[in-house]
């Protein structure tokens, strides 16, 4: 009878927390939502907590709430670090608020499920544009990315509505330009470049002051040495593009280095990597040690003339500098270049650059006619001015006026097409292409070692490149393949529905048809440079 | 005492847990009407919410029964979790319904769907068979846009293989025949794209892949993606030909179109090469 009670007891007091838990639980959502002032609640979240987007976020939702009286609009930022797993607890827990800034690594799947498709909204003129020469331009029309950033190509509708752009640039601090080099004139060209860190390092070592040419680290160094990596596989990718294709393309690339139509040895992989080489010596020595906070420290305290980072940051350094800042484009070798100019083009084209911050409306929104009005209210130009002017980020509207701080970093659409990146893919961002990133970042210190050669760096990595690219190409077609098999449910549905003869719904399965005869053509082109160089294709 | 809490303790964790699972499915199938509209459930499969669409068909009693069939069986093939059981069953479904009729629309999309699953479902590809589902459908329902798209997908799984080349050439000449066969603008179309991109891709005549790319423009692209590419496409493949004033017309279109394209600026210049030769200028590489 003494063994019982213990049980019993522990049994209560399971059953009393989960009711205490349960009560809370309960107490704190009938709490959200409403107010004293029963005014209803639109909550939207996002990850930018650089400085400018959140004021800008706090002055736009001053405005709604002044035009109306009966919602408030509360902004959640998150940090980044852990926005994705914060958003999936937020979005199965049927808890989360009801716009969310869309992440890279929403997948089809969970696009559907949570988001609801926004393509009505697309092609309908914006009422908050009222008053204005696009007042009459169906949204999508009006944003300067045709809204492709909030497109999803699988699933064939928009989910997502952008309100504003990045792109990549080279930062200065003028005051210390001009005392170092004795001009304020920001390099246009790599060889102005390196030009301007000769005397950055000469000056250092004179005075005896710690200063670095350009703040690196981990995350800011790879953004400019892909990119000048590219400015020397610019011509090889016109030799290896069939007649027909212009432009980059990675499973392209990827078989033909498999294919032995181009390798590490290549002049024009080499050149690039003896680039990286020359200019990794004008960053701070461990660089790809630090952190994104180091190089920006690095640069506000004036112990670095430059740093390469994106257009988001802008504001941030900004305010964190009490120095004049100067903007350019990340400076290319000139075609007359002795060593660099045989394989270069010219600079690069940013035209066809997609919009950023792209808001999606949650399915388990409860009010989503406001929350849609929101977001109409947030894409249209009166308020995408304000955004900027408050923000200083790149509007997404088209028409928007921007001021002397946003301008530099409007996307530039004169340039030619980039190079092969260090990681086969275009963006030199290692997102298709991971294990040949890990190869690649993980045996780059060696290219930086003085002691070390181009040669002995390309030997190193060799082995694990051409592995890299067969367990990459693998891992695509695996990808490819779960959208196809997801596809053939769509595509059934789809067509049944085009049965009906929704003209909606027609342009929907001919839309998919093609799409997804590119996915298609993807696989098939993986699977054939797998089989043709021995590889297990799956 | 013990013995009764222990029996009682068992039988409502037991009941808890085996219950868990389905008991929210339970109340809310409940709840349903014994009729569900097989649209919302095709707009669930239309959706990615394959669990959603495959409870609705089943649940769809009275709707029509083959399209009801069909529906089941098109998300087996997506139901989670993903199961060698579930395509067997999906399998089964679709070959009974052909068996049923082989004429009409759901016959035609289960021959389709046991195509796709022969080439994509199985640990090892059976081409053969997939092959064989395909020019049936072309040979018995010209037509139907989803028997036609078999054309498109033909040009893959004949093309898109190691083998010698003089193989592949015998394939080209074969798949070529299969274009006047074609009846729906969205068949052509996609049949034409495929054949051009596949000649491009194997380094085929380039005059026949104008020729396939031209066809495809005729028949109007929805994507972008695919219309500048195409644009494109034309325009390089006719200056490599000599056709200039083919070129300068794709071009032109893809600038009046794409001015936001990071390729506008190449395909300007290229323009611009083409123009100061068409007038007999001295040619300036910018």
């Amino acid at each position: 009878m003494k063994l019982k009670m213990p049980t019993f007891i522990g049994l209560r007091i399971v059953v009393l927390c989960i009711l205490v838990a349960l009560v809370c639980i309960l107490a704190r959502n009938a709490g959200e939502g409403q107010t004293g002032d029963q005014r209803v609640t639109i909550r939207f979240a996002h990850w930018q907590l650089e400085d400018g987007p959140r004021e800008a976020f706090d002055r736009i939702a001053a405005r709604y709430m002044q035009i109306h009286p009966n919602v408030r609009v509360v902004q959640l930022p998150i940090p980044e670090r852990i926005y994705t797993n914060w958003l999936i607890t937020q979005l199965v827990g049927e808890t989360a608020p009801d716009l969310i800034q869309i992440s890279v690594t929403a997948n089809d799947e969970r696009t559907a499920r949570f988001f609801t498709p926004l393509s009505n909204l697309a092609s309908t003129p914006n009422p908050y544009n009222q008053g204005t020469d696009l007042e009459k331009v169906p949204l999508r029309e009006t944003l300067f990315d045709g809204m492709e950033g909030g497109y999803n190509s699988n699933l064939f509708h928009h989910y997502g509505v952008p309100i504003s752009g990045f792109t990549i640039r080279m930062f200065y601090n003028v005051e210390l330009l001009g005392k170092i080099t004795g001009s304020t004139h920001i390099p246009e060209t790599y060889e102005e470049l390196v030009a301007v860190c000769q005397k950055v390092k000469e000056y250092s070592r004179h005075q005896g002051l710690p200063i670095v040419p350009i703040a690196g680290s981990r995350y800011n160094g790879p953004m400019l040495l892909s990119r000048l990596f590219a400015s020397q596989t610019q011509t090889l990718v016109q030799k290896l593009n069939p007649v027909g294709i212009v432009g980059g393309d990675a499973v392209r690339r990827a078989g033909d280095y498999l294919d032995g139509r181009w390798s590490l040895d290549s002049p024009e992989v080499r050149s690039g990597f003896d680039l990286l080489r020359e200019v990794s010596q004008f960053m701070q020595p461990g660089f790809l040690q630090l952190q994104r906070d180091d190089a920006t420290l690095l640069f506000v305290q004036q112990r670095a003339v430059m740093i390469c980072t994106g257009s988001w940051d802008a504001t941030s350094i900004r305010r964190q500098a009490d120095f004049p800042i100067g903007v350019g484009i990340i400076p290319f070798p000139s075609k007359t270049h002795p060593v660099y100019g045989r394989y270069t083009l010219g600079s690069l084209s940013e035209a066809g650059t997609n919009g950023g911050i792209v808001f999606g409306l949650t399915r388990h929104c409860q009010n989503p006619e406001i929350a849609r009005d929101f977001l109409l209210f947030l894409s249209s130009r009166p308020v995408n001015q304000l955004w900027t002017d408050a923000s200083h980020w790149i509007p997404a509207v088209i028409g928007t006026n921007v001021d002397d701080k946003v301008a530099p970093f409007l996307p530039v659409t004169q340039g030619e097409l980039s190079g092969i990146s260090p990681t086969i893919d275009s963006q030199g961002d290692g997102m298709a292409f991971p294990e040949v990133r890990r190869t690649y970042m993980n045996s780059l210190y060696q290219l930086m070692d003085p002691s070390e050669s181009t040669a002995s760096f390309i030997n190193l990595i060799r082995e694990g490149y051409s592995k890299g690219i067969i367990s990459d190409l693998r891992r695509q077609s695996r990808m490819s393949l779960d959208l196809i098999q997801g596809s053939d449910t769509q595509g059934t549905a789809l067509a049944w529905q085009a049965r009906r003869g929704n003209a909606g719904s027609q342009r929907r399965y001919e839309n998919f048809l093609q799409s997804s005869s590119l996915n298609e053509r993807k696989y098939f082109q993986i699977q054939l440079i797998l089989r043709s160089n021995q590889s297990s294709p799956r | 005492m013990q013995k009764r809490y222990r029996k009682l303790g068992g039988i409502v964790i037991g009941a808890f847990v085996a219950g868990w699972p389905s008991f929210p499915i339970s109340a809310r199938e409940a709840a349903q009407p014994s009729h569900v509209e097989l649209g919302q459930a095709w707009q669930n499969a239309e959706n990615f919410l394959f669990n959603q669409a495959y409870k609705a068909f089943r649940n769809a009693n009275d709707a029509p029964a083959r399209q009801r069939e069909l529906g089941i069986a098109a998300t087996l093939l997506n139901l989670q979790p993903r199961t060698r059981s579930h395509l067997e069953a999906a399998k089964k479904s679709l070959q009974k319904l052909i068996d049923g009729s082989n004429s009409d629309e759901v016959a035609i999309t289960a021959t389709y769907l046991l195509a796709r699953m022969a080439l994509f479902y199985e640990d090892s590809p059976q081409v053969e068979k997939a092959r064989q589902y395909y020019r049936k459908l072309l040979e018995h329902h010209a037509g139907n846009a989803v028997a036609e798209h078999s054309a498109a997908q033909l040009v893959y799984v004949d093309l898109y293989e190691p083998g010698p080349a003089a193989e592949r050439s015998r394939r080209f000449a074969e798949l070529e025949t299969l274009g006047p066969l074609l009846k729906t603008s969205s068949g052509r179309l996609n049949y034409h794209l495929n054949m051009g991109n596949a000649y491009i891709d194997f380094s085929g005549p380039r005059a026949k892949a104008i020729e396939h790319f031209l066809a495809a423009d005729a028949e109007g692209m929805t994507r972008w993606q695919i219309e500048s590419a195409t644009w494109i496409a034309i325009g390089e493949l006719a200056r490599a030909e000599g056709k200039d004033a083919l070129a300068m017309t794709y071009y032109q279109k893809f600038l009046k179109k794409y001015q936001r394209d990071n390729r506008a600026y190449t395909i300007g210049r290229f323009l611009k090469l083409l123009q100061s030769k068409a007038e007999n200028k001295p040619i300036v590489h910018p």
